[in-house]
């Protein structure tokens, strides 16, 4: 059993279960699953993907060659469960993408980033993702009622606002995604950008910087359980290294946490080549306690970017030519979707792929440092086992290694040989205990007396990727979902909400900016279940 | 191992019928009984080849097929290699993003001829179609490589959007032929309804013509005239709008 949250390492146990929850005993008559020879771990626990939503969905329709390679039969469940068909492809109809989490051991996820006005088709999708407990972030950072009040220097005004949000539309954390440079983008001026933390955003005492202070603030002052969710400016730029460590000092001492931070770690300047920066990036967050990241490691193979971030999808349409999407979402953020496929032969994939390797490797606290592919960005949560096989195989890595293009690794700590090697433990915290950690999921991510019956156990094969690609059995509250590799059960999953209190004055306002400026009237707002 | 697989259709489908299972190279390891069990879809119920098609010969690389196939549709697609034979007309999506191989119909072809599936960014990758008699809307369309040969009219946005490839027409070319075209030919040897974005560049012999031409000749008999094999053309670049880098070639009489 490897159950690090509570300092179990390869030790033989028995893991009791009753109802939903990890017991310390049971009746010496209680059934039981024989896992000798076996690896037992908590249910895996994705801090960070994309599942569900207006923008996920919009992806959907723009890929139907993808459903045709892909067709999904329905699996044939016991108890004669409804089991539903659907299509794969890097992103899977919902039904499928909970089928599919399961089959890897994967019991929880949340959903990286919820237009409010969409909050309601999130919450509509999650109810079709059966098995997965899921949760929401929802895009606050450029926020067309957010940056009035701080502009207006109503910093109360926006905490209470983010705190009503939080509840309206039934999310988990706050998401900013380029705070800012979205907004920018959607004015369609000559800027369509923020180039740094200190560029005004529409009003002169609007930046970067001070959406990040004020939702950090606001995210650790309301006691939120997961702090505020960073994508940073600039992201997928060569010298964005630069903002990004600005922001983490912009933060400094706040508790806040970096996403897909791969993706930000670039030396080099536009137009001359890039460079890694991992060492640096990595360098910081070692040293910085209160600053927690997921890698969203690149794997080679075909993905689909799709974020808030708009100039960003912009920029990756124009440079590859690839179809693609570009949707306002009103008031709140923006939304870009480009199909992708990250190829060995390329430079910079390359580079991409080596950063992420170097972060995981030079990272000192594995705890703070998740394993995520910002699916199904980087690649698709289905390609996790071989990017844990990555970290835990050296052999296999450097054999990678001398594959890829070299053009742009000189300054990459991965072609100086990194020896490090994950070990069981350590993967069964970057995927399990340390996101459930990080997100305040006290019953997740461990096997401890009380926690959530969500286990994962599997064969004790020496090719790690093949070992975590299929599973024996997959545990999630209680129900035996995956038995001797065949999913065989499909219980719902459960919604994984806060919901702080807030100031009602803060709707009055709001209600006549509802009447004003938006598109939906107030009442009919968020994702509230309809009576 | 036979000679050719023939497929004879016995049932004529009272609806559109999904075959996408039949290319030659597939059926090199299949016997008879295999390829009869292969599933279609026959207005979007599923069934089997065999249902429709009475099966003779097994393991060939050589496929024949007869009948009435214009409710047929798919045939060929993703092929990669292997010579396919159709004694008549078929539907849509004849050879649809085919890798490899010939495709020879008797006969004429529904839209979508040497294509690419809905959304996909490459139709034909390789291989060569001759469609003896018309072709439906966007033949050839997003092809990467490879060629396609109609001896009739072509239906509109022939080569739509093709990043490389052939398409040659014998008769007329409907509008749009070559729109949003990155590289590559469409060969006219009728009249053609050349979109604005293509522009005159110069009349001249293209030394490479004759020699597929006379290659059509002797590999499928087609009969050509030495006025077009040896004649001149008017090239028009385009699609400006694109790329640019690929051409209409039109035929002038002498």
């Amino acid at each position: 059993m490897y159950d690090p949250a509570n300092g179990v390492d390869g030790q033989v146990r028995d893991v009791c279960i009753e109802g939903d929850r990890i017991v310390a005993d049971l009746p010496a008559s209680a059934p039981r699953l024989d896992a000798r020879g076996m690896i037992v771990m908590p249910g895996g626990v994705d801090i960070h993907a994309h599942i569900a939503g207006s923008s996920v969905n919009q992806g959907r329709r723009l890929l139907p060659e993808e459903h045709v390679a892909d067709p999904v039969p329905a699996p044939r469940l016991a108890d004669g469960a409804t089991a539903r068909s659907g299509t794969g492809g890097t992103i899977p109809s919902t039904f499928t993408t909970g089928y599919r989490y399961a089959g890897l051991g994967y019991t929880t996820v949340m959903e990286a980033a919820v237009a409010p006005l969409a909050a309601r088709q999130a919450h509509a999708e999650l109810d079709d993702t059966p098995i997965i407990d899921a949760g929401c972030f929802v895009l606050l950072g450029n926020d067309d009622y957010l940056l009035r009040q701080l502009a207006a220097g109503e910093s109360t005004r926006a905490r209470e606002y983010a705190a009503w949000l939080l509840g309206v539309t039934r999310a988990y954390a706050i998401k900013l995604v380029n705070p800012g440079g979205v907004a920018r983008w959607k004015t369609g001026g000559a800027e369509r950008n923020v180039s740094g933390i200190d560029d005004p955003v529409g009003s002169s005492s609007v930046t970067p910087r001070k959406i990040l202070e004020a939702l950090a603030g606001a995210a650790n002052t309301l006691g939120l359980p997961h702090p505020v969710h960073i994508h940073c400016n600039n992201l997928g730029q060569p010298g964005n290294v630069a903002t990004t460590l600005a922001t983490m000092r912009a933060l400094a001492g706040q508790r806040a946490h970096f996403t897909h931070l791969q993706f930000h770690s670039y030396g080099g300047e536009r137009g001359k080549g890039w460079t890694s920066a991992a060492r640096h990036v990595i360098e910081h967050v070692n040293a910085h306690p209160e600053v927690s990241v997921d890698v969203g490691q690149v794997m080679f193979g075909p993905a689909t970017t799709v974020t808030a971030d708009s100039p960003v999808e912009y920029l990756l349409h124009a440079s590859t030519g690839r179809k693609w999407v570009n949707l306002d979402i009103e008031l709140e953020t923006g939304c870009g979707i480009v199909p992708y496929s990250y190829k060995e032969t390329a430079a910079v994939a390359a580079l991409q792929w080596a950063v992420g390797l170097e972060l995981f490797l030079l990272a000192r606290d594995p705890w703070r440092v998740v394993l995520s592919t910002d699916h199904p960005n980087g690649g698709s949560f289905l390609s996790y086992p071989r990017l844990i096989r990555l970290l835990m195989d050296r052999a296999y890595r450097d054999e990678q290694l001398k594959r890829v293009n070299q053009k742009m690794l000189a300054g990459s700590a991965l072609r100086d040989g990194l020896a490090r090697e994950y070990t069981l433990s350590e993967i069964a915290v970057v995927t399990r205990a340390g996101p459930a950690r990080l997100l305040g999921l006290k019953n997740k991510g461990h096997l401890g007396t009380g926690a959530d019956a969500d286990v994962s156990i599997y064969a004790n094969d020496p090719d790690r990727a093949q070992m975590f690609a299929t599973p024996r059995h997959v545990i999630k509250g209680g129900a035996v979902v995956v038995e001797d590799g065949q999913l065989r059960r499909a219980p719902a999953g459960r919604r994984l909400v806060v919901r702080p209190e807030y100031d009602p004055a803060v709707t009055r306002d709001l209600q006549r900016f509802f009447d004003d400026y938006a598109c939906v009237a107030f009442a009919n707002y968020g994702a509230e279940p309809v009576a | 191992m036979s000679d050719a697989v023939v497929l004879t259709l016995a049932t004529a489908p009272t609806r559109p019928l999904v075959a996408d299972c039949i290319a030659a190279d597939r059926f090199t390891s299949l016997g008879a009984r295999d390829i009869g069990q292969l599933p279609v879809t026959h207005g979007g119920r599923r069934a089997r080849l065999g249902d429709f098609f009475t099966v003779t010969g097994e393991r060939s690389a050589t496929l024949r097929i007869a009948g009435d196939l214009t409710k047929v549709e798919g045939i060929g697609a993703g092929m990669a290699g292997g010579d396919l034979v159709v004694d008549g007309s078929v539907g849509r999506d004849l050879g649809r993003a085919m890798a490899g191989g010939r495709i020879d119909v008797h006969g004429s072809a529904g839209e979508n001829a040497g294509g690419a599936l809905p959304g996909a960014a490459r139709g034909m990758t390789g291989g060569e179609i001759v469609i003896r008699g018309g072709a439906g809307a966007q033949a050839g369309a997003a092809a990467r490589r490879g060629l396609i040969v109609v001896t009739g009219d072509a239906g509109p946005q022939a080569g739509r959007g093709m990043i490389a490839g052939t398409v040659l027409v014998f008769g007329r070319a409907a509008a749009g032929a070559g729109r949003f075209l990155k590289r590559g030919s469409i060969v006219a040897l009728g009249a053609i309804d050349r979109p604005a974005t293509f522009r005159y560049a110069c009349t001249y012999r293209p030394p490479h013509l004759p020699l597929l031409f006379r290659y059509l000749r002797t590999r499928y008999g087609l009969a050509m005239g030495d006025p077009q094999i040896t004649g001149r053309y008017e090239r028009y670049s385009g699609d400006l709008a694109e790329l640019g880098k690929g051409e209409i070639l039109q035929w002038v009489a002498e």
